[in-house]
């Protein structure tokens, strides 16, 4: 329970800055820890039930842009989906142009970002959750801060 | 010096992952270099923006969660959970198994040999051994002679 309240807020700040979407958060959120307190024993360390966290919500969140690249794949529905998000309070409180770079970042750069930027993980706790290194995690995060510097200069001009 | 090994350096000094040893040498190239000044303040505005963006846990996900998982949490009043292992919970069980089993044997024990020895002196009875189970005559089924009939 102490873990569940130390990390619920991290959890659910990374799931809705990955999905940009409060309820898709929510979502991911529920099944991360119901799926957690199945496990409770497995866990050694603080440690450890962080970076567990972390990786299932990743990978909940990228099993959930992948079946909405799919939605916007086979039609129409993906603009449906895009008023949905614009629609949702927490996706248009966020800073506007927080929520256009992150969206026009590739998932795998937005992940190490967010992870970093939002929740203040350590690179190694990245690489763990990422099942990487260190130094790929240092490369990827500098790729994605180079991108996202760049779509910002786009849309936005120099700072 | 080339700018993407300056820009990866700074992006981990701006992490706090890089030695001040690393990075003196990156930073005088950022002094003469507009595109590493570029992405330098853009990364910082991104971490600047990134910290103000903060969010509340939706109110209801909780009692959601809890409700999910099928089972109330183990807490007194001030929200110290008390753990109890899974090992010691069986243990118990089984203890306390033995011990019902052990007292209910008693019991039982007490209560046929009370009801036995009630039953000797209350009837005058011949008991026949050598049979399969203990047979008791009572007095009513001899004969005049005591034989048995």
């Amino acid at each position: 329970m102490a873990a569940y309240n130390h990390h619920k807020t991290g959890v659910y700040r990374f799931c809705c800055r990955m999905l940009n979407d409060r309820e898709g958060a929510k979502d991911v959120v529920q099944d991360v820890f119901i799926k957690f307190f199945q496990n409770v024993n497995r866990f050694d360390g603080e440690t450890s039930v962080k970076v567990w966290l972390y990786k299932s919500a990743r990978n909940k969140c990228l099993n959930m842009i992948r079946d909405r690249g799919k939605i916007r794949n086979l039609g129409g529905d993906g603009d449906e989906l895009q008023e949905l998000l614009s629609s949702d309070p927490e996706y248009s409180d966020s800073p506007q142009m927080l929520r256009k770079l992150l969206d026009d970042l590739p998932a795998d750069y937005r992940e190490v970002l967010v992870m970093r930027e939002w929740n203040g993980l350590s690179y190694a706790e990245i690489a763990e959750a990422l099942d990487t290194t260190v130094s790929a995690v240092k490369s990827r995060l500098f790729k994605a801060r180079k991108m996202a510097s760049e779509i910002y200069k786009k849309l936005y001009g120099d700072v | 010096m080339n700018c993407d090994f300056v820009q990866e350096r700074l992006s981990a000094f701006l992490d706090r992952e890089e030695s001040t040893d690393n990075i003196e040498a990156a930073l005088s190239h950022l002094y003469g270099c507009e595109s590493c000044q570029n992405f330098f303040s853009t990364a910082v505005k991104l971490h600047s923006l990134a910290s103000d963006d903060r969010m509340s846990y939706p109110a209801g996900l909780d009692e959601s969660i809890s409700r999910k998982i099928g089972r109330k949490q183990n807490t007194n009043a001030l929200g110290y959970q008390l753990r109890i292992p899974v090992y010691v919970v069986s243990m118990a069980a089984v203890i306390l198994l033995i011990v019902s089993f052990a007292i209910g044997f008693m019991l039982q024990e007490n209560m046929h040999r009370d009801e036995i020895n009630a039953i000797l002196k209350a009837v005058p009875s011949h008991v026949v051994y050598g049979m399969p189970t203990q047979v008791v005559y009572p007095v009513s089924i001899r004969d005049s002679k005591g034989a048995m009939r």
